[in-house]
C-alpha cells in the first residue's frame, strides 16, 4: 500500500495502567508483525489511574480475550452497577448515578417525564424506584444481566472495581506472552528530529539507545515525550475543575461489599470509597487553594472504615489535556494526555477509547497527518463530553458551607454545558451528542440526584390516562424491587464466579 | 408548579403532504387540551402538485408511519406501494451503475468495519464489486425482496428497506389519520398574517375574512414560506451554487410487470432523472438547472428516457436547495420545504420531513417558547447541512466533465465538512459521521465505492491479516448473500403472496 511501509516498532514509554493496556491491546491486534516494546522504570511510581471503571472497559477485554473470571480473580475485582454521590447537591443528599435506564419510554416519550408529571402531582416516589440496578445495588445485590430483552435483568450494565496495579500486572503478562518487550530503565534523553516534530530515540541511564516508528507517550503527567520533548501544548480546565490534588490510601473492610463505588462531597473537594475482594481504596480530591495536603490527609485518615493498609499518597495535577494528544509519530496516552479526576471513573475509559481509535488510525512510516488530525478531533470531543458532565456534579449544588462550594455554585460554565442544562431545567429535555460516554440516564441521574429538576414535563405526556400511568408506575415499582430481591448477594456471587487468586507481590496502587 | 397545557391551539398552514404530515402527527400526539386545526386550501392539490416528491422515500419514514398508528400492509395497498432496496445511480461515472443499498455491506470483522477488508482485497489486485457483499443490493439486482429478520443472527438482519409510494394517496392516508384524531380543517387561503408588537403570529385572516387565532402556527407551505419567509422575514440561506438544481419535470407512465426494489437516479445533462417503480405504474423526473434547460426541453428529454411519446400527465415544480437560518422564529415553526430543502438526489425530501416533525414534537412547546426554537434549529439546522453535504458529495465524486452543467459541477467549492469526510476516507478509508447525520455510514460508503473510490490505505488490522484467509471469508459473504438472496422471492411475487396488490391495479 504505502510506499513507505509499516510501522516495524512501537515503543511505548511508562508502564502503569495505560502503559500494559497499550502493549496488551497492540501486542493482540498487531502480534508478530510489530515490535511492541515497553520502557518502565521502577524508579517511578506509578499512578493506579483508576480502580473503578464503566461499563465499556468490558468490550476491551473481550476484544482481547480475556476471560472475565480470571480477570476479576486476579485483579481482586468485584462488580460495579453505578456511582453513589452523597452530599454533592446538599449535604445529607444521596443517590446513585447507575449503569442502566429509568424505566422505558411510554407512547414515544421517555420515562422520567411521566415520572415527572407524577411528582408534580404529589407524588414522592423516588425516580430510583424505577431502576434495576440502583436498588440492586442499595440491596448489595448482583447477577450478571439477560440477554433477553423482555426481562428487567436486561436494563442494566456493569462494570469492576479492580486494583489497577493488578490490572497492569495481569495485561503485562498477557502482552509479554504476545511478544511484547519490556525494558527497565530511566529515560534520560529524548532525541527530536530536527524540524522538532518527531521522537528519534529515547536513551536510557545505562547508555542504551531505543528507536522507535511510534512512541507511545504513557509517562504520565509530564508528558515526557508529547510535551517535553515535542510541546504539544495544554489546555488548562482548572477554572471549571479546580481541584488540584489527591491522597489515596488502601484500607481494610469493615463494610459490606457493595456493588457500586461511592463519592463522598467534602468541604474541598470529595473522597471517593472504592471496595475491591481484599480492601478498600480510598481517596480524597481536594482543592489545595483552600485545604492543606496534611489537613487534606487527615481528613481521608479520620473517614476510612478500617485500618489502613500503606501510608496515604499525595498526587498532583492540573485538569486540562493536551492541545494536541498525536503529534508527529508520538500518541499520548492516559495521564500523558490530560487529566480528568475520576469523579465518574473515566480515567481507564479514555485511555481505552485512544486504544481503540489508535488502532483504528494505526499509521504507517509516512504518518499521513490524517490520522492524527482523527484521533485528536474524536478525542478532543470525548474528552470535553467528559468535562462537562463532571463540570455538572460541582456546580448543580446548594451547598454554601465553603469557599470551595461557593466557588462551584457560582463559577461561569462552559457554554456547552450550560445549554444543556438549560433545556432540561426548562422542560426535561436530554442534548444528545454523537461523542461521549454519558448517555441519557447518566445525565438524568445526576441532574435528578442533585436538584436540577425541570419547571416542564413533555405535553404529551398528558396523553396517558392518569389512573393507568399511576397503575403502570405501581406495577413496575413492585417487579424492580421483587427482581432485585431474586438476585444474588454481591459478594455469594463473587465467591462462586471469581473469588481472588494466588496474588503475584502486589505493587500499592490506590488511585481511583 | 408549572402550567403543563398553556399552548393549547395549534394552527397548520398548508396543503401538501408536507402539512398533513404534521397535522397527523401532531392530531396522534396531542391529548384533549389541545386543538389542532389545519388551514388548507379550498382544493387539495392534484398529484402533480406533490411534484417535489416522486414518492420514493428512506426507511426512517416507516418508524414515522408506525407513530401515526397506520400499518404497512394497508399502506402499501392504499398507496400502490412497492418496496426499496436501494437506489441504482446510473451514469455519475464513466462506467457501470452502483446501487446504494439500504444496509449493510457485510459484516464486521474482528472489530474491523467490513469494507476495510475489500480494500485491502482490492489492493491485492482482485477485482472487487462491493455490491456483492450486500445483501440488499444482491436481492435488489436479482429484483426480489423479503422483508428483513429482527435476529441478529440471521444475514437477513442486514437489510432494511423503504417505500415506494403515491405520494397523493399517502396525503388521503394522513388526511383520514388526521381527521380520526380530532385534527379540525379550515377551507381557506390565507389573505393576512396578524403580528403582534413581539413579532409573535396572534392571528391569520383568510381571504374569506376569518380570522384564525392560535398559539402555535406551524408553517408547512413549501417554499412559498407564507408565515416564516414572506411574514416574518426569517432569512433563506440559498444553496443553490452548489446545487442548482431548483426545476423538476414529472411525468409518469404505465407499468405492466414490476421490477427491481429500486429508485433509480441518472445523471442527465443538466441534471439527473429519476424513475419510481409504483404498483401500475412508475413516477419519472429530471430535476435540472434551469439556468441552463428550458422546461420544454427537459420534458422532452425526460420523455426520450422514459421511452414514451406522450404522457397523461406532466408537471413543473420549482424548489430550491437551501434553508431557513431560523426554522422556528417566536410562535412559528416551519417544517419541511419552508425550513429547507436539499436537491432529493437521495430521497430526502420526505425524510428530513418526518425528521423535523419527530424533532418539533419532542419540543412541544408549553408556554411562549424560549428555549426550544433554538434546539429545533440547531438540530434541523445541522441536519440540512449534513444531507446538503451529501447531495455535493454526489457532484463531487461523479466522473464526468464535460457540458456545461458537469464543468461548473466539478469546479464547485466543497463545504469544509463535507471536504474533512472526503479526505478521511481517501486517506485510509475512515467513515466520519457528525451529529444528526439523516443517513447512516453505508450510504456514504455505498457512493464512494460506486463512484469507484478506494481508499489509498486500509485499516492496520485490516493490513495485517492473512490475504488468503481474507480472500476465504470474503468469498464465504459472498455465497452467503448470493444464497440468501436467491432464497428471496421476486418483488412482484412478494407484493402478491402478501396480498398487498393495490385495489385498483387488481
Amino acid at each position: 500500500m504505502s510506499k513507505y511501509g509499516p510501522i516495524r516498532t512501537v515503543v511505548i514509554v511508562g508502564g502503569g495502567t495505560s502503559g500494559w493496556m497499550t502493549a496488551a491491546a497492540l501486542s493482540w491486534a498487531f502480534r508478530d508483525r510489530v515490535t511492541i516494546r515497553l520502557i518502565e522504570s521502577l524508579e517511578i511510581g506509578t499512578v493506579g489511574v483508576g480502580e473503578a471503571t464503566i461499563p465499556h472497559i468490558r468490550s476491551f477485554n473481550e476484544r482481547l480475550g480475556i476471560d472475565e473470571r480470571e480477570f476479576m480473580a486476579r485483579t481482586q475485582a468485584t462488580f460495579k452497577l453505578g456511582i453513589e454521590f452523597r452530599n454533592w447537591g446538599r449535604v445529607g443528599d444521596a443517590y446513585i448515578h447507575p449503569f442502566g435506564a429509568y424505566g422505558s419510554p411510554i407512547g414515544g416519550v421517555a420515562f422520567h417525564h411521566y415520572w415527572l408529571k407524577q411528582r408534580l402531582a404529589g407524588d414522592a416516589t423516588p425516580i430510583s424506584d424505577y431502576s434495576l440496578p440502583i436498588v440492586a445495588a442499595y440491596l448489595n445485590r448482583f447477577s450478571l444481566p439477560a440477554a433477553d430483552r423482555r426481562s428487567l435483568l436486561s436494563t442494566f450494565s456493569y462494570a469492576y472495581q479492580f486494583d489497577a496495579g493488578l490490572y497492569a500486572a495481569f495485561l503485562r503478562r498477557y502482552a509479554e506472552q504476545r511478544g511484547a518487550l519490556r525494558t527497565e530503565g530511566k529515560i534520560v534523553d529524548v532525541r527530536v528530529s530536527p524540524e522538532g516534530t518527531t521522537i528519534q530515540s529515547v536513551t536510557l541511564g545505562d547508555g542504551q539507545v531505543i528507536e522507535g516508528d511510534l512512541f507511545i507517550d504513557c509517562s504520565g503527567f509530564r508528558g515526557l515525550l508529547i510535551e517535553q520533548a515535542l510541546h504539544a501544548g495544554y489546555e488548562d480546565w482548572s477554572h471549571w475543575l479546580p481541584c488540584d490534588s489527591a491522597v489515596a490510601v488502601p484500607c481494610e473492610t469493615a463494610g459490606p461489599w457493595t456493588p457500586y463505588t461511592r463519592a463522598t462531597a467534602d468541604e474541598y473537594g470529595w473522597r471517593w470509597r472504592i471496595p475491591l475482594q481484599h480492601r478498600v481504596g480510598n481517596g480524597y480530591v481536594f482543592c489545595s487553594r483552600y485545604i492543606d495536603p496534611s489537613t487534606a490527609t487527615e481528613v481521608l485518615m479520620r473517614n476510612l472504615e478500617g485500618a489502613h493498609l500503606a501510608e496515604a499518597r499525595l498526587l498532583r495535577f492540573v485538569t486540562g489535556k493536551r492541545r494536541r494528544q498525536w503529534l508527529g509519530n508520538c500518541v499520548a496516552i492516559g495521564l500523558a494526555s490530560g487529566f480528568l479526576e475520576p469523579l465518574e471513573s473515566t480515567s481507564i475509559h479514555l485511555i481505552q477509547l485512544a486504544i481503540t481509535n489508535l488502532i483504528e488510525l494505526f499509521p504507517d512510516r509516512r504518518l499521513d497527518p490524517a490520522d492524527a488530525t482523527e484521533f485528536n478531533r474524536v478525542m478532543d470531543l470525548e474528552y470535553e463530553r467528559v468535562r462537562d458532565f463532571l463540570i455538572l456534579h460541582y456546580n448543580a449544588t446548594e451547598r454554601r458551607d465553603t469557599a470551595f462550594w461557593n466557588y462551584c455554585r457560582t463559577m461561569q460554565l462552559p457554554e456547552s454545558l450550560s445549554y444543556r442544562m438549560e433545556l432540561f431545567r426548562e422542560r426535561g429535555t436530554l442534548v444528545a451528542y454523537r461523542e461521549g460516554c454519558f448517555l441519557d440516564p447518566s445525565w438524568i441521574a445526576v441532574y435528578v440526584g442533585q436538584q436540577v429538576l425541570p419547571r416542564r414535563y413533555d405535553p404529551f405526556a398528558d396523553a396517558q390516562p392518569n389512573d393507568r400511568l399511576a397503575a403502570h408506575l405501581r406495577t413496575l415499582r413492585r417487579a424492580v424491587l421483587e427482581t432485585a430481591r431474586s438476585m444474588p448477594d454481591h459478594r455469594q456471587f463473587i465467591d462462586r464466579y471469581c473469588p481472588a487468586r494466588s496474588m503475584a507481590p502486589v505493587r500499592s496502587s490506590s488511585g481511583a | 408548579m408549572p402550567d403543563n397545557a398553556s399552548v393549547c391551539r395549534v394552527v397548520i398552514v398548508g396543503g401538501g403532504v408536507e402539512a398533513w404530515m404534521v397535522a397527523a402527527a401532531l392530531g396522534v400526539a396531542c391529548g384533549e387540551r389541545h386543538t389542532v386545526r389545519i388551514v388548507a386550501p379550498d382544493e387539495e392539490p392534484t398529484a402533480e402538485g406533490e411534484a417535489a416528491n416522486v414518492g420514493s422515500t428512506l426507511p426512517p419514514l416507516r418508524a414515522f408511519n408506525t407513530l401515526l398508528g397506520m400499518d404497512e400492509d394497508y399502506l402499501i395497498r392504499a398507496c400502490a406501494g412497492t418496496f426499496k432496496l436501494g437506489t441504482e445511480f446510473v451514469g455519475w461515472r464513466e462506467r457501470g451503475n452502483y446501487i446504494q443499498p439500504c444496509g449493510e455491506f457485510g459484516a464486521t470483522l474482528g472489530g474491523v468495519a467490513f469494507h476495510q477488508y475489500l480494500t485491502r482485497l482490492h489492493a491485492a489486485g482482485a477485482a472487487v464489486r462491493p455490491e456483492e457483499y450486500c445483501l440488499a443490493a444482491v436481492a435488489a439486482r436479482a429484483g426480489r425482496f423479503t422483508r428483513p429478520s429482527q435476529d441478529p443472527s440471521s444475514v437477513q438482519s442486514t437489510m432494511s428497506y423503504a417505500l415506494h409510494l403515491d405520494v397523493a394517496r399517502y396525503r388521503e392516508q394522513l388526511i383520514d389519520v388526521a381527521r380520526r384524531h380530532r385534527v379540525s380543517i379550515v377551507r381557506g387561503a390565507v389573505g393576512e398574517v396578524v403580528l403582534g408588537h413581539t413579532g409573535h403570529i396572534t392571528a391569520l385572516i383568510l381571504s374569506g375574512g376569518e380570522r384564525i387565532e392560535a398559539d402555535l402556527f406551524v408553517d408547512a407551505t413549501g417554499s412559498e414560506a407564507l408565515l416564516i419567509g414572506e411574514a416574518l422575514g426569517a432569512p433563506f440561506e440559498d444553496w443553490s451554487d452548489a446545487l442548482p438544481c431548483s426545476r423538476h419535470v414529472l411525468a409518469w407512465r404505465e407499468l405492466r410487470q414490476l421490477g427491481a426494489p429500486l429508485t433509480r437516479v441518472k445523471a442527465a445533462e443538466f441534471g439527473w432523472m429519476t424513475r419510481v417503480p409504483l404498483q401500475g405504474w412508475v413516477a419519472c423526473g429530471y430535476v435540472y438547472d434551469p439556468t441552463l434547460l428550458d422546461d420544454e426541453s427537459a420534458a422532452k428529454a425526460l420523455l426520450e428516457w422514459m421511452e414514451v411519446e406522450v404522457v397523461t400527465r406532466v408537471s413543473y415544480h420549482s424548489a430550491k436547495s437551501g434553508r431557513r437560518v431560523t426554522p422556528w422564529q417566536g410562535n412559528c415553526v416551519a417544517i419541511g420545504e419552508a425550513a429547507g430543502f436539499v436537491e432529493p438526489v437521495e430521497s430526502t425530501a420526505l425524510h428530513l420531513t418526518q425528521s423535523m416533525i419527530v424533532r418539533f414534537l419532542s419540543l412541544f412547546p408549553t408556554h411562549v417558547p424560549n428555549v426550544e426554537p433554538r434546539e429545533y434549529n440547531r438540530l434541523v439546522g445541522n441536519e440540512l447541512e449534513r444531507a446538503r453535504d451529501l447531495a455535493i458529495a454526489h457532484y463531487a465524486t461523479a466522473g464526468r466533465a464535460a457540458g456545461e452543467f458537469w464543468r461548473r459541477r466539478s469546479s464547485a467549492a466543497i463545504p469544509d465538512p463535507l471536504a474533512y469526510k472526503m479526505a478521511q476516507y481517501a486517506s485510509r478509508g475512515k467513515l466520519v459521521s457528525y451529529d444528526q447525520e439523516p443517513v447512516p455510514e453505508a450510504a456514504w460508503l455505498a457512493l464512494y465505492l460506486g463512484q469507484g473510490i478506494w481508499s489509498q490505505r486500509c485499516e492496520a488490522l485490516a493490513q495485517v491479516a492473512d490475504l488468503e484467509s481474507v480472500r476465504q471469508q470474503l468469498a464465504r459473504v459472498r455465497t452467503t448473500m448470493e444464497q440468501a438472496a436467491t432464497a428471496m422471492p421476486t418483488h412482484a411475487a412478494y407484493i402478491h403472496q402478501h396480498r398487498l396488490g393495490a385495489p385498483a391495479n387488481g
